[in-house]
């Protein structure tokens, strides 16, 4: 799917959403070990955790705007979004056309994590897509992916894979693990095996 | 004498002397010149072996079937081919659609007495990576295509400083934005960290100091042109080095960087070789010393590749997944088969590979990537696609009569011409009896024949090199 196409879908449908450049690392082993830790918990329930990758650019100053810090409309001294158009949280301001966010945001269930990176990068992006996907700064040369591992370290109790992969691209480096089968479907045509 | 020695198939690659690695590879009564070893030369050198081809080369000695793959002693067919490509070629680019240039380079693959040139472009294709998506201009693709292939094999340097000034090239990495008050990194940074160093090899700086090198390299009427109002002529320094101005000279610095040939070796091999691990430096060393010694001339250093022990040895089959394009376009040429190449080149797309639209300047990720849930299903069911498509031909005829032609005359006869023909690791008597019994059962749809063909494309093996 394209960027743009989801973003048409609506992004009331997005239940987390992570806007920044940087080191996912820590708060993504949070969330993997969390989710670990209650295991019993969600392995027993119907709740579904939906993780969207939205993979290209992005502007961060202008999605989650920090329009009190002056440093900002230094920045974006022509693109930078009016005060008066934005959403505002506190010191921070949506950008106009998130405003369906808002209502998620009063009801506590929407959250951005900003200034997510690494220290002294060195501004590859597949370098900084790798770090994202496995959270590891270092590149060891075994590929693993954080939901990959998160599988792993769960282990599973029946032979279905409790993470799948939705999309035409190859599947993503944060599903990838040893031993660990992540299936990939990009359309329910596709997985017709045809005589 | 060392030279003597077989590298062992489950040996590890960081125990296998480099010397040895790339010394040139010699029959022995381990591991003989034979029908097999050929058709995996012509499998990694090429896209496959035509039935014609395994006689001829087995029986000859190792550098004839490497010359053959770089189209050596073929000038009468190249010529009729190369008409016959130009032909194909003025009929789809009035229409300029991408899928049928990427059929038109398909039946290139299927056809050509050079295959390795036709190999080699699609790895640059692979590593100079451009979409035909964000250049939106055909024509441009196609110029690029064949600037790929004219120094498919050439000179390296030649072909960088040349690439670095091509239309689409350009338009795909933003030179459009690359100004004097605003250098666009976009290029610069690619061309070092994706083209000609790797990632670690340079810092920030340089990456700002070569953008600035390349402002006012821009495109005027579909054609590179150098505007000396956008160009910052102010000197820059790369990698320590001062005193460099133009952005000609930032790429015989950049070429000159003592990392350059590790790393276009390094592509090579896992092109040529094995998906994995990946060979350390020291282990490339020979093949670096080979690229300097002929000022990186890429011809001398792939046949140095392509004739090694580690190459040829048993080590080297199945070390590879076969790529979509390799999938189908081996299977076409070794069943003599043509058919309807704009629709294979739509479900090579569905598979993941479309030729002119990798999915980023990184190219195509390869090895294991290739294969997932949906793509192992996709690949059986673009075999059978294009078994049921109405311009399907086996050496002209149908099926029927082709058969016939190789003496095939029953289903276990069959099986094993597929395998030796097809797979690179052979069929246990597990899979043949799996694969005959399911194809036992004669239901509507494809006969047994073609059932037997789309039985073996779920097969792992069939998706190995």
């Amino acid at each position: 799917m394209k960027r743009r196409n989801f973003g048409q879908l609506g992004i009331g449908a997005c239940a987390g959403l992570a806007i920044g450049s940087g080191h996912p690392g820590r708060w993504l082993q949070t969330l993997a070990g969390e989710l670990a830790s209650q295991e019993d918990r969600w392995l027993h329930s119907d709740r579904i955790l939906v993780v969207i990758q939205l993979t290209g650019g992005n502007d961060g100053l202008n999605t989650v705007v920090p329009y009190r810090d002056e440093l900002y409309s230094k920045a974006r001294p022509k693109l930078g979004i009016p005060t008066s158009d934005l959403i505002k949280i506190g010191d921070m301001g949506l950008h106009p056309s998130l405003k369906q966010l808002d209502g998620l945001l009063s009801e506590h269930r929407f959250m951005t994590i900003q200034g997510v990176g690494y220290s002294a990068p060195n501004r590859s992006h597949f370098e900084s897509m790798d770090i994202w996907h496995s959270c590891h700064t270092k590149k060891d040369r075994t590929q693993s992916g954080w939901l990959g591992r998160m599988i792993s370290q769960q282990g599973s109790s029946s032979s279905d894979s409790p993470v799948i992969h939705l999309g035409s691209e190859p599947l993503p480096l944060a599903c990838q693990e040893k031993g660990v089968q992540v299936p990939s479907l990009a359309s329910l045509e596709q997985m017709r095996l045809k005589s | 004498m060392r030279n003597q020695e077989i590298i062992q198939p489950n040996q590890n690659l960081s125990e296998i002397d480099p010397v040895l690695a790339w010394s040139a590879w010699e029959p022995s009564p381990q591991e003989p010149w034979d029908a097999r070893r050929l058709r995996h030369l012509m499998r990694r050198g090429g896209f496959g072996a035509k039935p014609s081809e395994v006689q001829t080369l087995a029986n000859g000695p190792v550098s004839n079937a490497v010359d053959a793959l770089f189209g050596k002693h073929t000038a009468q067919s190249s010529e009729a081919f190369e008409q016959e490509s130009a032909q194909i070629a003025s009929g789809v680019r009035s229409g300029g659609n991408i899928e049928s240039i990427a059929a038109w380079w398909l039946h290139r693959m299927l056809h050509s007495p050079s295959p390795l040139i036709e190999k080699m472009t699609l790895f640059w294709h692979g590593h100079f990576a451009t979409g035909a998506d964000k250049v939106k201009d055909t024509e441009l693709m196609v110029q690029q295509n064949q600037l790929l292939r004219v120094h498919a094999l050439g000179d390296f340097r030649k072909m960088v400083h040349e690439v670095s000034k091509d239309p689409a090239m350009l338009l795909y990495l933003d030179s459009a934005t690359n100004r004097k008050t605003h250098p666009n990194e976009n290029y610069a940074r690619e061309l070092m960290e994706l083209f000609c160093l790797g990632e670690g090899n340079y810092t920030e700086q340089d990456v700002q100091q070569l953008a600035r090198c390349f402002t006012g390299w821009e495109i005027r009427r579909k054609s590179f042109r150098f505007n000396p109002y956008q160009h910052d002529s102010l000197t820059k320094k790369l990698f320590g080095i001062e005193g460099i101005e133009s952005g000609e000279q930032a790429i015989d610095t950049v070429l000159a960087h003592r990392s350059m040939p590790t790393f276009i070796a390094g592509k090579l091999v896992r092109f040529f070789v094995c998906d994995e691990p990946n060979p350390t430096s020291e282990f490339l060393e020979p093949l670096a010393e080979e690229f300097r010694k002929s000022d990186f001339s890429i011809e001398p250093l792939v046949r140095k590749i392509l004739s090694s022990k580690l190459m040829l040895s048993n080590w080297s089959i199945g070390k590879k997944v076969r790529s979509p394009i390799e999938f189908m376009i081996e299977s076409m040429r070794s069943l003599q088969m043509t058919s309807n190449l704009d629709r294979l080149s739509k479900g090579l797309e569905g598979i993941g590979q479309a030729l002119f639209n990798p999915p980023n300047v990184k190219g195509w990720d390869g090895g294991r990537s290739w294969i997932n849930s949906s793509t192992l299903i996709g690949r059986s069911n673009l075999m059978v696609d294009m078994l049921k498509d109405p311009a399907t031909r086996f050496g002209r005829g149908d099926l029927d009569a082709w058969l016939k032609s190789q003496q095939l005359s029953n289903p276990d006869q069959w099986l094993d011409w597929l395998g030796e023909s097809l797979l690179s690791v052979q069929l246990d008597s597990s899979d043949k009896q799996r694969l005959l019994s399911a194809t036992e059962k004669s239901e509507v749809g494809l006969d047994r024949w073609r059932k037997t063909l789309v039985a073996l494309s779920q097969n792992p093996k069939m998706h190995l090199s």
